[in-house]
């Protein structure tokens, strides 16, 4: 591990930090929920809509921003409603937001829909282990208590 | 309100000693955010002869209240002061989110964070911060590479918390983890002696003391730079992993949480044992097989009623066992029993030795699991964490007797 991909990823983090001071800029700092849909698994990111609502009242935000690098297939059919609203973002954009958050959790507000993303994130384990992708949703990406 | 851990008063009464040394300078002592924390700062303030002039509170609902004889108001009131002539403590997880509202208001006084709950956690991207913690993983990354160079193959292992329960779990499942993943020599790092001892318990391979800070540092080095030849050797606490929240609807125990998320391994897994014991040094103070060991003082879990361990020595006294307290520097042993001060690694043949042991549950339970004793444990009645699950569930212990207070 050379001193040289330290500076690449300290850099990548301060464009994280720049892009996510215009994402807030853009929607509001303290109401406004971010996912993060990093496209490795189509059915967890299904669901993160399916539980949006639920999410959004739990955390007594007003509305969600879904931040993806493509057009989801797992977004069609669903009526976002004016809760919800989807912004295109560059994957290199994507892994700036992941670098930065990699440094130290700037909010609370940023959900990462992945099973191994940031690092250090051990839910592959229980994907493995055989639990529901919607239990793994519920309870541990959104804290859902009540179900 | 849920009282503050030891640990986090220890070091807020350590951060704020030197101002109540000078008296504050007498400058007009403010208390910003209104909780459980800062009501004890406040006490001990007031102890000290300082005495706060008020509680800054954004909730309105508070607003015009006291704590004590001290005013809870709206943070605006300082606007009214000289910033020169005060001084704004905060104990809050939003300190930096805290000090920007200051500003904003136009204070330009000494703000001072007395407790840093979480390390890796600052609700904040303002520059000052994101130079902050580029600085500490620069730190983190130093202390990387100074035992990169001195253990070039090794795997690191990393245990992040001064937990000696943790450290013993992570140390069950590390061998098999390594066999799984064709690792052949590794190095682990804990936080504090006490859990190099635990680590040593298990391995000849090297193993590496840090202070919290230098591990917090190491770790976000490890978070950033993705380093795949390690582990974070933990059951909860990082922001990156939401795993452990799957306790909300299942009940995994603790040595079954260690085996499946954070090892990944088979169920079929068994914990090693630790093979590196020492035999117990004062054996000439511990009655054979006639001595009970208690250790009523734990950091998990909240402490048991005096009367529950003066009834017990009682009892045990009058069944003519040796009654001794197990502590460590700074506790106080039990009324009626002699002090016994032991290192980690004589723990299990103390047990052993002595016949009976009945401890409140924490780490040390884990580290003499495997005497072969007439063992103990007590639980309080009450969920762990935010679960639903009571402790006495999460933390069960095969083959002991269980108390539930």
């Amino acid at each position: 591990m050379k001193k040289e991909n330290l500076w690449k990823k300290l850099e990548e983090a301060e464009k994280g930090r720049l892009f996510w001071d215009s994402l807030e800029a853009e929607n509001g700092h303290l109401e406004t929920l971010y996912l993060l849909f990093c496209g490795e698994d189509e059915v967890l990111e299904r669901l993160a809509l399916v539980h949006l609502t639920s999410l959004l009242k739990a955390r007594k935000a007003e509305k969600a921003v879904i931040l993806s690098h493509e057009k989801k297939e797992a977004l069609k059919g669903f009526d976002l409603g004016d809760k919800a609203e989807i912004r295109l973002i560059s994957q290199e954009e994507a892994e700036q937001i992941l670098c930065f958050y990699e440094l130290y959790q700037f909010t609370e507000r940023l959900f990462v829909l992945s099973y191994d993303r940031p690092f250090g994130n051990k839910l592959i384990h229980l994907r493995e282990k055989g639990y529901d992708p919607e239990q793994i949703l519920k309870d541990c990406l959104f804290r859902l208590k009540d179900g | 309100m849920n009282a503050m851990h030891p640990r986090w008063k220890a070091e807020m009464i350590e951060k704020v000693q030197p101002f109540v040394d000078c008296a504050f300078s007498r400058k007009t002592v403010f208390l910003f955010g209104h909780c459980n924390a800062t009501e004890e700062l406040c006490d001990y303030l007031l102890e000290n002869h300082c005495v706060p002039h008020c509680f800054l509170d954004n909730n309105q609902k508070k607003q015009g209240t006291f704590y004590g004889d001290i005013p809870i108001l709206s943070p605006d009131v300082i606007s009214s002061f000289s910033s020169e002539d005060c001084i704004v403590l905060i104990a809050s997880r939003f300190f930096h989110t805290m000090s920007e509202q200051l500003h904003k208001l136009g204070y330009e006084g000494d703000i001072v964070e007395t407790v840093e709950y979480n390390s890796y956690q600052a609700f904040s991207i303002e520059e000052s911060v994101f130079q902050q913690k580029k600085q500490r993983v620069l730190d983190g990354f130093a202390c990387f590479e100074t035992y990169h160079e001195k253990f070039p193959q090794r795997y690191f292992v990393l245990c992040p918390y001064s937990a000696l329960g943790d450290v013993y779990l992570a140390m069950s499942y590390l061998e098999a983890y390594c066999e799984k993943h064709h690792i052949f020599s590794f190095v682990v790092f804990t936080v504090g002696n006490p859990c190099g001892e635990v680590a040593r318990l298990f391995t000849k391979e090297p193993v590496i003391s840090l202070g919290q800070k230098e591990m917090d540092a190491f770790v976000q080095a490890v978070l950033l730079m993705g380093i795949k030849t390690g582990i974070l050797a933990h059951h909860n606490h990082f922001y990156t992993d939401s795993s452990f929240q799957i306790l909300q609807s299942e009940l995994i125990s603790f040595p079954q949480y260690y085996r499946d998320v954070v090892f990944g391994l088979d169920d079929t897994v068994e914990m090693a044992v630790p093979l590196h014991g020492k035999e117990v040094s004062c054996k000439e103070k511990i009655p054979k097989g006639r001595s009970v060991i208690l250790a009523p003082y734990a950091n998990s879990v909240v402490e048991a009623p005096k009367s529950f361990w003066t009834d017990l020595v009682k009892g045990y006294q009058a069944e003519g066992l040796h009654v001794f307290t197990n502590i460590i520097e700074g506790q106080e042993p039990l009324d009626d029993t002699t002090s016994l001060v032991l290192p980690i690694s004589e723990m299990c043949d103390a047990v052993c030795w002595a016949g009976y042991f009945v401890s409140l549950r924490s780490g040390l339970c884990d580290v003499v699991h495997t005497a072969k004793a007439r063992k103990t444990v007590v639980f309080p009645h009450c969920c762990f964490s935010d679960t639903k699950h009571q402790i006495s569930d999460f933390f069960k212990l095969e083959g002991w007797e269980t108390i539930i207070l």
